[in-house]
């Protein structure tokens, strides 16, 4: 996998992570702003992500996702709980995406259709839903190209007589004609669309046509309830009032400016032959202002001189109907007669806007088109830049990029007028100069007599980009920089600077492979062994060596080590240490799951999540707690509180804490709690003890008898407890990480389960001990003391033994015999180690006491794996293997 | 690209470019797209703030902000650029998912050089910046 995809997947998680945790805090507080924010950036950030990589669907559905979003943020939408919903499923698609592109670094082949119907669930909140992304980037590029088309195609198939009436209204209004289309989604129907009725509206209406689609679908295959259809509109009325019309299906639809004069020769064929020759005395009408002539004039040729020439004749009555038009713009009647006289260069006076001090430049490198747009984009930035506070900049830069463009292909005469002209802009506090040396550039006076294509949509943006371009400069004074505002804003920015914090530097924060500090561990591990072996080499120089002074050196050596290694590992562990939120922040987002399956409703208090623990005792928690919130939620919590007289809405706890070297995680409910005489009653049942048995446990006792093996209280198996493997699991999987389990709980007030777990599980302390001759380890945490009692005062209580320590009974268990070992030595005292085991004191006869140590227990394998009677084994620093036991298991 | 292509790559003063994002793996992207092949020297901003004090301290030949950031958000940024005078003129690629055109519209009135919506191929990329910073070959 590339370092790339691993750092994605890395952050994706992350960033899905982040979200839902917005997403439940939006649930509570729906309002607030920050909360919008950080999902829509975490979504935001994620589908950007994942754009750099082919996951199409993958990119998709989180589009859908932004897209709601966006739509929220703007206010467009209120946030409905139904939403937030179908984004965490959104989510979870995700992450389970990425779990299957970790794997085999594609998305399954089922995605794409699996992402459609969440992404439809989302897109059905917006109203106008934008198309999908290659649409989307299609539309921008449609946008981006004023400078392509301003004549769409579609206006040749226009009816002549709308062409002409809106040049008509258009040529004395002075404004231009908007050409709209629309292109309803196939799905529009459903929206509540009628796309018919909505083009309708649009006022001030020259024409409307439906198009029919390029080629129908067979009959067979048609959907009458999808739109196939667009529609094109002809209007004169402002384009604010049609954009506000057209507001919710602006992705659908389309809207371009015609010039009155451009939109005059839609339509028409080219004039060739004797026709030509009419435009002559025409011009001559016009440049003498005699509008009435000239509308005679044209009529009556059409009539005569024209009669054979359709096209001389269309052109000549469009002219003649023009012409007589009050206030009709000349230019439009001089784009006429330009038509009949068979050329289409501009009008003069837009021509004449040509800088003219430009030498005609011999032939350069032609510019490609990254090259051409990188230019255009320079023009139209410049034309967009409104304040003059960054008026200047923007001419500098727009300077320095179209020179450098140009140098980029090779024209370096050219890039060089570009900078003079930039410095000229400069100086003259306006971008005109510059705009036009682009412009220049970007479209070369034609080489000398060829009068060819010159298409009129050049002559437009010719025309309307000097145009635009100068607006800006007219409204503002020259310009200095730096202004008041520049220097406010920079201090603003200074300020800000110092504030913002560290944690988001990048370079504080090391990723490290967990691996790495695994194996880091290990070695530590090793060296912790190693340096155990240094008191017998100790004893060694005393015992075998006879050297005592050696052996106290090696013991100070041994004492200097020793710190060492605790620091050093204390510090592994450090690093290895994850908050408890890491397991604890996935219990939102499913409480709130569980508790709308059950119907009930659940308030889940946090505690505590900055408790830290060993990542292996972290990881293991998320099985345990699920299991116990799950029975809390399904069976603590009652369905009818109101009966019960609590509040409709239950608290469920989940509290972290550290006491010592433990962290305890207690996960407490206010339901009904456990009713001891029915675990009684259930334990003789379930043939787990007879009655007698049963009646003598306290309540407490009988609580706990929920972690029995085999023992499930819940009448009914439900789907959230899953068929239950029963509490004895979480007790089995606590267990096995050196913790322990408790419960308390209060009948019809609620239980409280409280895990106790080691920080860490990578040392153990274990305390050796003898029996037959044989070294053992036993955890030291089980071990309450160790005492050593005469022969005499071990009682026997039927087949059991047991003596008397400060005047408590505790049962005697010769390990010994226990472990089928040969009994060695039959002195005066017996070494017994009192451990707890269950919390009963326990009291283990053996041979003699060992040392207490540092271990890495390795759990057993291989044919020895199944044995419960041992937790593992650990490595001696003489080398020796020494067993550690399971004292629970082994007693038992 | 292959060595025998990289050869034919005249030698010139590396072009400076300052890649401004939050996300740490665009940034990657970016400076893996531009940084072997195209021969580009680039520094890395993950705000507006810390982008302005890089550019204050540069010389770059073209910056390159993405709109989405927290504390200062790319548009900020590029006015408070274009308003700042030693760094006013510098060029700016904005590149960001926003593809409406009234982001592109804000973008422009702000004075930037061009925008580009992601996700962006590297070669465009690449093209895209040797055309700005005028570089003799992509």
């Amino acid at each position: 996998m590339s370092p790339l995809l691993a750092q994605f997947l890395v952050e994706a998680r992350e960033q899905i992570a982040a979200t839902t945790d917005g997403l439940l805090g939006l649930e509570r507080d729906p309002h607030s702003v920050s909360l919008l924010n950080g999902v829509f950036r975490s979504v935001h950030t994620l589908k950007g992500s994942s754009g750099l990589f082919d996951f199409p669907a993958l990119t998709a559905v989180l589009h859908a996702g932004e897209d709601l979003l966006v739509t929220l943020r703007e206010q467009r939408l209120v946030l409905d709980p139904a939403m937030l919903d179908q984004i965490l499923a959104a989510l979870d698609l995700v992450a389970e995406w990425l779990d299957h592109i970790e794997d085999t670094e594609s998305l399954p082949d089922t995605a794409a259709e699996r992402g459609r119907p969440v992404i439809a669930a989302l897109r059905g909140w917006l109203s106008s839903p934008p198309a999908d992304e290659p649409a989307a980037a299609a539309t921008s590029g449609t946008a981006d190209g004023d400078d392509t088309p301003a004549l769409p195609a579609w206006l040749d198939s226009v009816p002549d007589a709308a062409l002409t009436g809106a040049a008509e209204r258009a040529g004395v209004a002075g404004v231009p004609v908007l050409a709209v289309t629309y292109r309803p989604e196939s799905q529009c129907f459903f929206k509540g669309d009628d796309p018919l009725a909505l083009m309708a509206q649009v006022p001030d209406r020259a024409h409307l046509a439906v198009e029919p689609p390029a080629a129908w679908t067979p009959l067979a295959e048609y959907d009458p309830f999808s739109c196939v259809l667009a529609f094109r509109v002809l209007t004169t009325a402002p384009r604010k009032e049609v954009a506000h019309l057209l507001r919710y299906v602006g992705d659908q639809s389309e809207i371009s400016d015609i010039a009155p004069a451009d939109l005059a020769l839609a339509g028409l064929s080219p004039v060739t032959g004797p026709a030509s020759s009419l435009a002559e005395p025409l011009a001559l009408l016009l440049e003498r202002g005699d509008r009435a002539g000239l509308a005679e004039a044209a009529r009556t040729m059409a009539g005569d001189e024209a009669a054979g020439d359709t096209a001389a004749a269309t052109v000549l009555r469009r002219l003649a109907r023009l012409a007589g038009v009050e206030g009709m713009d000349p230019a439009v009647l001089e784009a006429l007669i330009g038509a009949l006289r068979g050329d289409d260069t501009p009008p003069a006076e837009t021509a004449g806007e040509e800088p003219a001090d430009l030498p005609p430049t011999p032939p350069q490198p032609p510019l490609s088109e990254p090259v051409l747009r990188v230019l255009n984009e320079q023009c139209r930035t410049l034309a967009a830049v409104r304040s003059a506070a960054w008026l200047a900049g923007s001419i500098g830069a727009a300077a320095k990029v179209a020179s450098n463009a140009l140098r980029f292909s090779g024209r370096g005469d050219d890039a060089e007028r570009v900078l003079q002209a930039g410095a000229a802009a400069l100086d003259a506090g306006a971008a005109k100069p510059l705009v036009d040396a682009i412009t220049a550039i970007l479209n070369p006076p034609p080489p000398a007599p060829v009068r060819k294509p010159a298409p009129p949509k050049r002559t437009l943006r010719k025309a309307a980009a000097p145009a635009k371009a100068q607006a800006p400069a007219k409204e503002q004074p020259p310009v200095s920089v730096p202004q008041p505002a520049a220097a406010n804003s920079s201090a603003a920015a200074a300020g800000n600077g110092g504030t913002h914090d560290g944690s988001e530097r990048p370079s504080t924060v090391l990723r490290v492979d967990q691996g790495r500090i695994d194996a880091l561990m290990n070695l530590i591990g090793e060296l912790v062994v190693a340096k155990n072996s240094l008191p017998f080499l100790a004893r060694r120089a005393e015992n075998v060596y006879g050297s005592r002074e050696m052996a106290r050196e090696i013991k100070e050596q041994h004492a200097v080590i020793d710190r060492i290694a605790l620091e050093l590992r204390n510090g592994i562990m450090q690093v290895r240490m994850l908050p408890v939120s890491t397991v604890f922040q996935r219990f939102p987002r499913l409480v709130r799951d569980l508790s709308r399956k059950l119907n009930k409703h659940v308030d889940l208090v946090i505690e505590g999540e900055d408790t830290q623990a060993d990542k292996t005792v972290i990881e293991n928690l998320f099985e345990p707690i699920l299991h116990l919130v799950r029975n809390s939620l399904d069976h603590g919590i009652e369905t009818d509180r109101a009966a019960a007289g609590k509040p409709d809405a239950a608290r469920l706890t989940l509290a972290a804490s550290q006491d010592n070297d433990q962290v305890i995680i207690r996960i407490t409910d206010d339901g009904r709690g456990i009713d001891p005489v029915l675990m009684r009653d259930k334990a003789v049942e379930k043939g787990l003890m007879d009655r007698d048995a049963a009646q003598r446990l306290s309540d407490g006792e009988a609580m706990n008898l929920i972690f029995a093996a085999g023992f499930s209280t819940a009448a009914a198996v439900t789907d959230v407890s899953g068929r239950g493997v029963g509490m004895d699991a979480v007790r089995t999987a606590i267990e096995k990480t050196g913790g322990r389990v408790e419960l308390t709980s209060i009948p019809g007030t609620g239980t409280t389960v409280s895990l106790h777990l080691p920080l860490s599980m990578a040392v153990t302390r274990v305390m050796t001990l003898e029996v037959s001759g044989r070294q053992f380890g036993i955890p030291m945490d089980e071990i309450a003391e160790t005492v050593r009692i005469p022969r005499a005062d071990v009682v026997a209580i039927k087949d059991k033994e047991a003596f008397l320590l400060r005047d408590r009974i505790i049962p005697l268990v010769h390990l010994d015999r226990v472990l089928d070992l040969p009994p060695k030595t039959e002195s005066e005292d017996i070494a017994v180690l009192v451990v707890r085991i269950d919390k009963q004191p326990v009291g283990l006869a053996i041979e003699a006491f060992g040392e207490g140590m540092e271990v890495i227990v390795k759990p057993l394998d291989g044919p020895l794996a199944g044995m419960p009677d041992y937790l593992g084994t650990a490595l001696l620093g003489d080398g020796r293997v020494l067993l550690v036991m399971n004292l629970k298991e082994i007693v038992e | 690209m292959s060595h025998g292509n990289d050869a034919h790559i005249r030698p010139r003063p590396p072009k400076r470019l300052l890649v401004v994002d939050d996300a740490a793996l665009v940034r990657a992207y970016y400076r893996q797209a531009l940084e072997q092949p195209g021969g580009y020297t680039v520094d890395e901003a993950f705000n507006g703030i810390e982008a302005l004090e890089k550019a204050l301290s540069g010389p770059y030949d073209l910056i390159l902000v993405d709109v989405n950031m927290p504390k200062m958000d790319g548009l900020t940024f590029v006015r408070t650029l274009r308003t700042t005078e030693e760094i006013a003129c510098l060029p700016v690629m904005m590149t960001s998912t926003l593809n409406r055109d009234k982001d592109i519209a804000a973008a422009r009135a702000l004075g930037v050089n061009l925008y580009l919506v992601k996700p962006i191929s590297a070669d465009d990329l690449r093209l895209f910046a040797a055309i700005m910073t005028g570089a003799t070959e992509p």
